[in-house]
């Protein structure tokens, strides 16, 4: 049995200058090395959920807090945002945004959470050189990431938070503004991350991506988690997507289908893969 | 399409080399000298001096152009006023047209617009030859604030940025009939729909910039370190001490005369 | 049919030496035509829409928009026969509240105080703000803030009506009220083009769909045509959408398929 390495437990947290919106969690653990992804309809508190992992809520954010969130076993409430660092990593929507400016290329960029947390030089040049490799980087390393394309900013935004070798990754949509090659990438580089151990969150309306990656889903509306379950279990449950306004996969759609007019009475899927494989082997006729 | 960061033209040279600190000391030495002194030909050596930096650092392209954009209307503008209407302006040394113009005006414009353009040329020659990178790491070395350094660094990348969005601002209007030619009056309108979606997206990106830099650690409290190391080297003594002799000299002579 | 677009040999780049953008473009598009066009960024998709209300004008070739050429007319002339949506609504939105927002175009235009009451009434209701519309746009999130934008541009009543990317950052709800928008001003005969990287939007709502690619057009054809291009498809790494991918691991349903209701009646019909 793999640890906790997130654990909410009765929490709650009021935005002081929303008076109307409200997190509320009140037990959740994620165990090492699971990919969890995220769902919900806009304003469902997705975000919200990753800066309460991250610990911008409480320490960047005003309002208040009540229960706790740990990390690795630290109350994030007692810890700082740049301890946290080091345990968590967050990559937001807008690539653009989280270039920090602080060098003139893609090493020197990397290279700036290391400097504030103070890491001597040699141990930089290491890291930096490394985390270059694994992520394909060495052709931009001495490019600006502000002229590099979204989906390349992106992984240089992922590899600097890594760099810092947190344990979890939070991604907050980071492919809502990139095309699908580069959607392709990200989720691909993930993957790739989580096989070597690390914890994912992700938040995505990329229902097809999340099914065929994440171990579990986690559903979210009006600021709490409405459930939690495998990605079948979630993408296939035509009433639960309803109700919480989110998209019916078509493949579900089919089965569905399928179901009312009597000729289909078993689980449903979500995916391209099984639904030719349950077809074929239910309508033989189809082969 | 490549995007400009910064006006840093990147070349291998001594010039480049240099430790920002020792250009901008050699900065303030001249400066004074200029002032102090306050004579045409000491301004002039200066000012053929940072042509010649220039060209040692391999930037002699760029900083011409730079200096022929930015100066010669400024240049001709004070020739034409202080010539034309300076009170101090008696001698009339010639006419173009009916209008004429003075010898004392002429030559305060000589004077005092040739250290305006020498102490331009030498903040310009600064910034094109400067690794902005190094600023930061520079001045954080000699104790001064690392926030400052930041700050100063990321506003100059951030520059070409502000310029793109407001690139799409214009698009974006024009799609919606805004029409920037127009009177003065109506060009003066149309600058409203144009600033505030720049303000906005601006101030929007900067507050989602904090979060980015903050979950880095950049409010940590250990001592910073730096990727890209600047130090005080033998030819940053050289070149400090040259220009501090040079401005002694100087400005003792230019008080004995 | 009327011919609304048309681009001929059409060439662009930015800037004198550098490399082409547009290489070469020719094709043309029908009054009342509802066209996708695809492909990974950089492929040119936004500098070519961009042509069509004179941001841009061609190196070499031409681009004639309702008989007229776009070299010899002002962007101010041709906004007010294609309304372009762009990307992000925080690159237009200044006033400060969603009525004024919308009524902005439509003034320009000088359009008369009645025609533009009806107009911006009727873009309002269309896009679902009418019951906020004398909100603060930033108090409404983004999406709806995206909303904003496709409204003060359907308010100028254009014939053609360019969306480029409306689905980006939209959840499904938003997504569909998207869909309905396109629905009815198609139903009023706009003709509407649209850029997107969401292939099951494109199959929902266009008709004909052209893939660029490095600034060439790879494909021109049926919506179901250009997803039977395998082929061409993979070149571009787009995908089609789930169902028409199920539909072509069997023999006995038609590769083109672009519903799941045209899928079951195949298997039943």
């Amino acid at each position: 049995m793999k640890e906790n390495i997130i654990e909410f437990e009765k929490f709650e947290w009021q935005y002081g200058n929303n008076a109307n919106f409200k997190i509320l969690i009140n037990d959740l653990k994620i165990k090492k090395g699971s990919f969890i992804g995220v769902i919900g309809p806009t304003g469902a508190g997705k975000t919200s959920f990753c800066y309460s992992i991250m610990g911008v809520i409480p320490h960047l954010q005003t309002g208040e807090m009540k229960g706790s969130v740990r990390i690795g076993g630290v109350e994030t409430k007692n810890s700082s945002l740049s301890m946290l660092s080091r345990k968590v990593g967050l990559i937001l929507q807008n690539p653009l945004s989280q270039m920090s400016g602080a060098g003139l290329n893609v090493e020197e960029e990397i290279a700036f959470g290391l400097e504030n947390l103070g890491y001597p030089r040699s141990e930089m040049e290491k890291k930096i050189k490394e985390i270059i490799k694994l992520f394909e980087l060495k052709e931009h390393a001495h490019r600006s990431p502000f002229e590099l394309s979204g989906g390349q900013q992106q992984k240089v935004a992922i590899a600097s938070v890594l760099v810092l070798e947190p344990d979890i990754i939070v991604l907050d949509e980071p492919t809502g503004y990139l095309d699908p090659l580069s959607t392709e990438i990200i989720f691909n580089l993930v993957k790739k991350l989580n096989k070597k151990g690390k914890t994912i969150i992700f938040v995505s309306h990329k229902f097809e991506y999340l099914n065929k990656l994440c171990d579990e889903i986690l559903l979210m509306n009006e600021g709490s988690i409405v459930k939690k379950g495998s990605p079948e279990e979630i993408f296939t449950n035509i009433p639960l997507l309803k109700k919480n306004y989110l998209g019916i996969p078509e493949i579900t759609s089919l089965f569905n289908r399928l179901k009312k007019a009597g000729k289909w009475n078993k689980e449903f899927t979500a995916s391209v893969e099984k639904a030719e494989k349950y077809l074929k082997e239910e309508f033989p006729w189809m082969r | 399409m490549a995007l400009m960061i910064t006006n840093y033209v990147k070349k291998d040279s001594f010039i480049q080399k240099l430790n920002p600190i020792s250009k901008i000391l050699m900065i303030i030495l001249v400066i004074l000298s200029v002032i102090i002194c306050n004579n045409l030909l000491v301004t002039l050596l200066f000012l053929i001096n940072i042509f010649l930096l220039a060209f040692l650092g391999r930037i002699s392209k760029e900083f011409v152009k730079g200096i022929i954009v930015t100066m010669t209307p400024i240049a001709i503008w004070f020739l034409i006023i202080h010539g034309i209407i300076n009170p101090a302006g008696t001698t009339i040394l010639f006419k173009i047209w009916f209008i004429p113009f003075r010898k004392e005006g002429l030559l305060f414009a000589l004077n005092f617009g040739s250290k305006l353009i020498t102490i331009v040329s030498y903040f310009y020659f600064f910034i094109i030859s400067t690794y902005p990178g190094d600023v930061v790491s520079s001045f954080s070395k000699i104790g001064l604030p690392y926030k400052i350094g930041f700050l100063i660094n990321s506003s100059l990348q951030m520059l070409p940025l502000m310029q793109r969005r407001a690139g799409k601002i214009l698009e974006a209007q024009e799609s919606r009939g805004l029409n920037i030619k127009g009177k003065l009056k109506d060009r003066f309108k149309a600058y409203v729909p144009l600033i505030i979606p720049l303000i906005i997206g601006s101030l929007m990106e900067a507050y989602e910039r904090v979060l980015a830099i903050e979950i880095r650690g950049f409010s940590a409290k250990v001592k910073k370190t730096h990727y890209r190391e600047t130090s005080f080297e033998k030819r940053d003594y050289v070149f400090v001490l040259v220009y501090l002799i040079l401005s002694i000299i100087l400005i003792s002579r230019g008080k004995i005369i | 049919m009327d011919e609304i677009i048309k681009v001929k040999n059409l060439e662009f780049s930015y800037s004198l030496e550098g490399t082409k953008v547009l290489k070469g473009i020719s094709f043309s598009i029908n009054k009342g035509e509802i066209v996708g066009i695809i492909g990974q960024n950089g492929s040119g998709k936004t500098t070519l829409v961009k042509h069509f209300n004179g941001l841009l004008k061609p190196i070499k070739g031409d681009v004639i928009i309702n008989g007229k050429n776009t070299k010899e007319e002002e962007i101010s002339e041709l906004s007010k026969t294609t309304g372009y949506i762009f990307q992000n609504p925080d690159d237009q939105i200044f006033n400060n509240s969603i009525l004024k927002e919308v009524s902005f175009g439509p003034k320009n235009l000088k359009f008369t105080k009645k025609r533009i009451k009806e107009l911006v009434e009727k873009a309002l209701k269309l896009t679902g703000l009418s019951a906020v519309k004398n909100k603060q746009p930033y108090d409404l999130p983004y999406n709806k803030r995206k909303l904003i934008a496709i409204a003060s541009i359907i308010s100028m009543d254009g014939e053609i009506i360019i969306f480029d990317e409306p689905t980006t950052g939209q959840d499904y709800l938003n997504r569909e009220i998207v869909i309905n928008i396109i629905k009815e001003l198609k139903k009023k005969g706009k003709t509407i083009i649209v850029i997107s990287h969401d292939m099951e939007f494109i199959a929902k709502i266009c008709e004909r769909a052209i893939v660029l690619k490095e600034g060439r057009i790879l494909l021109d054809d049926s919506v179901q045509k250009v997803f039977m291009n395998k082929k061409v498809l993979e070149s571009t790494k787009l995908k089609p959408p789930q169902i028409t991918r199920l539909a072509q691991k069997f023999k006995r349903i038609y590769d083109g398929t672009l519903t799941v209701e045209e899928f079951f009646n195949q298997m039943y019909k």
